[in-house]
C-alpha cells in the first residue's frame, strides 16, 4: 500500500514539473510569432464564479467570394467533400468529424482591408436594394471588429511559417475545421460545401498578475464595437515553439 | 478462520452475513423440529461463530447486524455525496481566489492540494477500519489532481491534449489499489479507456476528444480493461474484478449500441446502413455471449449487462421496423410480448444454472 500512495505522490510531481518544463521549453528560444492586439482581437470573459482574468480570441473567417476554405483545401487537411457512394448525403455531412489544422491569422494587414471594404460594398448594395434595411453605421460597426483575418490552413505549421515568414503580422494557432453544407445552390444547382475554423486552441488566454491588473476596473462591462468607443486595452502577445501563447505586456490605451 | 489473513473486508462481511444467516436457519430448522443440538454442541458452535465474528470485526468492523448492513449502505452514499461536495467547493474556492494569485502561487497550491489530500487520506486510513472517511478523502485527493491538471494546462494556455486522461488514470488506479476503493477504479479504468481511445483517434488526424465520434476506437482498450479482471493481482480484490467486468463490457455494450444506429461514425469503408446491420447482428450475438458466459462463470453483473444490452438492442430494431406504421398500442403490446418471451428464455436459463437441487 504504502509503495502505491508514493507511487500516486509521484505521479502528481512528474506531472506537474513535466507541464512546468514543456511550458519553459515553449517560452525559451526564437518566438514563433509576437504581436501586439487589442480589445477587438482579445474580448475579456466574464465569470461571476471566478476571480482569473481571461482573454478570447476573436478572428474573423471569409465566407464571401474571398473564401479560401473550399473542398480543394480542406481535402489536403483530410476532410473528403464526396461521400461514400450509396450513402445519405444529408447524414453523412452533418456527421463529418472535426479535424486539426494549422490556421494563418493575419493580424491588420491586406485580408482585413480587402474584408473590410467588401463589407462596405455590399452594405452599401444592401441599402440601395433595400432602403433602410441596412444599418447606416457600417463602417463604425467594421471598426469594433476584430482584425484578426484567417487566411490559410495546412496540417504542418513548419509549411505555414515558410509561406507567411512575418511574424510580427502572421500568427499560426492550432485550430479545428469542420465541413458543412451552405444553404444555396453553388452556380451548378448543387449545394455549396464550405469549411469553417471551429475552434483555435487555445481559444482562451489566461492573463497573469501584474498584467491582470490593466483589467481590473473592466469586470462586469461588455465591449460593443463601435467607432465612438476605442478598445480600452492592448495586450502583446507571444508565441513560442508549440504554438502556445503568453502575455509579455498588456497597457490600457489613452 | 483458516484463510484470515489473506482476506479482503468484503470477504470477510460475506462470511460475517453467512454465519448470521446459518444461526437464523438453525434456529428455525430446530423450531420445526428438523434437528436438536446437544448443549455441548450448541455451546462449541457459538464459541466458534463468536470468535470469528469478534475475530472479523476487530480487524474489519464488518456489519453483524441488518441494521448494522443498511446504516453501512447508507455511510457509503454519504461518503460518496461528501467526496463530490467537497471537490465542487475546492474547484469554486481556487476560481474565487485564482485572480488573487500569481501564477506561481497557483501553481503551488494546485500542485500542493491533492498531495495534502492523499496525505490526510493516509492519516484516516489508520485510525478507521471501514475506509468511510478514507475513500472520501480518496477522491477528493483525486478531484484535487484533475484540478491541477486543469490550472496548469490554464496558466500555460496549453494546447489541448489526451495525456490528462493518462495521469489521472494512473493516479486514480494507484490509490484504488491501495485502499480496494471501486469508485476510484472505475474511474481509473474509465480515464485509460478514454486516453487509449483519443490516441487511437489522433492517427486518424482527429482531434483527440472526438473519440465518441469514432466509438469503435473504445473496443479493444474496454476488451482489455474487462480481461485484467481476470489477472493475478485481481484475485484477491474483492469486488475489483466484478467491477473491472462491468466497465468493459458496459463500455463494449454501448458502442454496440450507438454503431448499430449510426453507421456513419464507424471506421469501416462500408455503406452506412451494411455498417449498422453488422452491428445489429453483432450486438445480438455478443449480448447472448455475455448472458451465456455471465451464466456459466456466475458472473452476476455480465449476465445483467448482456440481457440489458439484448433488450435495448430488440427494442431499437422494434422502433426501426414498426414505429411509423404500427399503431401505437399495437406497437407497445408487440415490445411486451418480445419481453415476456425474454423472460422465459431467462427463466429457462436460470432453472439450468440451478443445479441438481431445484
Amino acid at each position: 500500500m504504502k509503495r502505491l500512495l508514493l507511487g500516486a505522490a509521484a505521479i502528481v510531481c512528474l506531472t506537474n514539473l513535466g507541464a512546468l518544463t514543456l511550458g519553459a521549453l515553449n517560452r525559451t528560444g526564437p518566438e514563433d510569432a509576437e504581436v501586439t492586439l487589442t480589445e477587438r482581437e482579445l474580448r475579456l470573459v466574464h465569470d461571476s464564479d471566478s476571480t482569473a482574468t481571461t482573454l478570447r480570441m476573436m478572428f474573423v473567417q471569409r465566407f464571401d467570394e474571398a473564401e479560401w476554405l473550399t473542398c480543394p483545401k480542406l481535402a489536403t487537411l483530410g476532410v473528403s467533400c464526396a461521400p461514400p457512394p450509396g450513402s445519405d448525403m444529408a447524414r453523412w455531412y452533418a456527421r463529418q468529424p472535426e479535424r486539426q489544422a494549422y490556421v494563418v491569422l493575419e493580424d491588420d494587414g491586406p485580408a482585413w482591408q480587402s474584408y473590410r471594404q467588401a463589407e462596405i460594398r455590399r452594405q452599401e448594395e444592401a441599402r440601395r436594394t433595400y432602403k433602410s434595411a441596412a444599418p447606416d453605421n457600417v463602417e463604425s460597426l467594421l471598426d469594433g471588429y476584430s482584425r484578426l483575418v484567417a487566411i490559410d490552413a495546412d496540417s504542418d505549421a513548419a509549411v505555414l511559417r515558410s509561406r507567411y515568414p512575418d511574424r510580427h503580422r502572421y500568427l499560426i494557432v492550432d485550430a479545428r475545421v469542420s465541413i458543412y453544407g451552405r444553404v444555396g445552390p453553388d452556380g451548378n444547382g448543387r449545394t455549396r460545401l464550405s469549411g469553417t475554423i471551429t475552434r483555435l486552441s487555445p481559444q482562451t488566454i489566461n492573463v497573469p498578475k501584474p498584467y491582470s491588473s490593466v483589467f481590473a476596473s473592466m469586470e462586469g462591462s461588455t465591449y460593443a464595437p463601435s467607432a465612438e468607443r476605442a478598445p480600452r486595452y492592448w495586450v502583446t502577445l507571444r508565441y513560442g515553439r508549440f504554438h502556445e501563447p503568453w502575455i509579455v505586456n498588456a497597457g490600457r490605451t489613452q | 478462520m483458516s484463510a484470515e489473513r489473506n482476506v479482503t473486508r468484503e470477504q470477510a462481511q460475506a462470511r460475517a452475513d453467512r454465519i448470521r444467516a446459518f444461526r437464523d436457519e438453525l434456529a428455525a430448522a430446530e423450531s420445526d423440529g428438523a434437528v436438536r443440538l446437544t448443549a455441548d454442541q450448541r455451546e462449541t458452535l457459538d464459541r466458534y461463530h463468536d470468535t470469528l465474528l469478534a475475530s472479523l470485526t476487530a480487524r474489519f468492523d464488518v456489519d453483524r447486524s441488518a441494521a448494522q448492513h443498511h446504516l453501512s449502505l447508507g455511510l457509503r452514499v454519504v461518503s460518496l455525496l461528501g467526496a463530490v461536495a467537497l471537490t465542487a467547493a475546492a474547484v469554486l474556492f481556487f476560481q474565487r481566489i485564482w485572480g488573487f494569485v500569481p501564477s506561481a502561487g497557483q501553481v503551488a497550491i494546485v500542485w500542493a492540494a491533492p498531495l495534502a489530500a492523499l496525505w490526510a487520506a493516509q492519516r484516516t486510513s489508520r485510525a478507521e477500519r471501514t475506509l468511510y472517511f478514507t475513500a472520501l478523502l480518496a477522491v477528493l485527493a483525486f478531484g484535487c489532481f484533475v484540478l491541477d491538471v486543469y490550472v496548469l494546462g490554464s496558466v500555460l494556455n496549453a494546447r489541448e491534449s489526451p495525456l490528462p486522461l493518462f495521469v489521472w488514470s494512473a493516479f486514480a488506479l494507484a490509490v484504488a489499489y491501495a485502499w480496494n476503493l471501486r469508485l476510484l477504479l472505475v474511474g481509473g479504468a474509465v480515464c485509460a479507456i478514454a486516453f487509449c481511445a483519443a490516441v487511437t483517434v489522433t492517427w486518424s488526424q482527429l482531434p483527440w476528444d472526438l473519440f465518441f465520434v469514432r466509438p469503435e476506437s473504445l473496443l479493444i482498450p474496454a476488451a482489455a480493461v474487462a480481461a485484467t479482471s481476470v489477472a493475478p493481482f485481481n484475485a484477491q480484490r474483492g469486488l475489483f474484478p466484478a467491477t473491472l467486468r462491468g466497465v468493459g463490457f458496459g463500455i463494449i455494450a454501448l458502442t454496440v449500441v450507438v454503431l448499430s444506429s449510426f453507421g456513419e461514425a464507424s471506421r469501416l469503408w462500408l455503406p452506412p446502413r451494411t455498417i449498422e446491420h453488422i452491428y445489429q447482428v453483432a450486438g445480438f450475438a455478443y449480448a447472448l455471449l455475455l448472458i451465456g458466459f455471465g451464466v456459466r462463470r456466475g458472473w452476476t453483473e455480465t449476465t445483467n449487462i448482456g440481457a440489458a444490452l439484448f433488450g435495448l438492442l430488440l427494442f431499437l430494431r422494434f422502433v426501426d421496423w414498426w414505429w411509423d406504421w404500427m399503431p401505437k398500442y399495437l406497437f407497445f403490446a408487440t415490445v411486451g410480448a418480445a419481453a415476456l418471451a425474454f423472460m422465459f428464455v431467462l427463466r429457462a436459463l436460470r432453472r439450468s444454472a440451478a443445479g441438481p437441487h431445484e
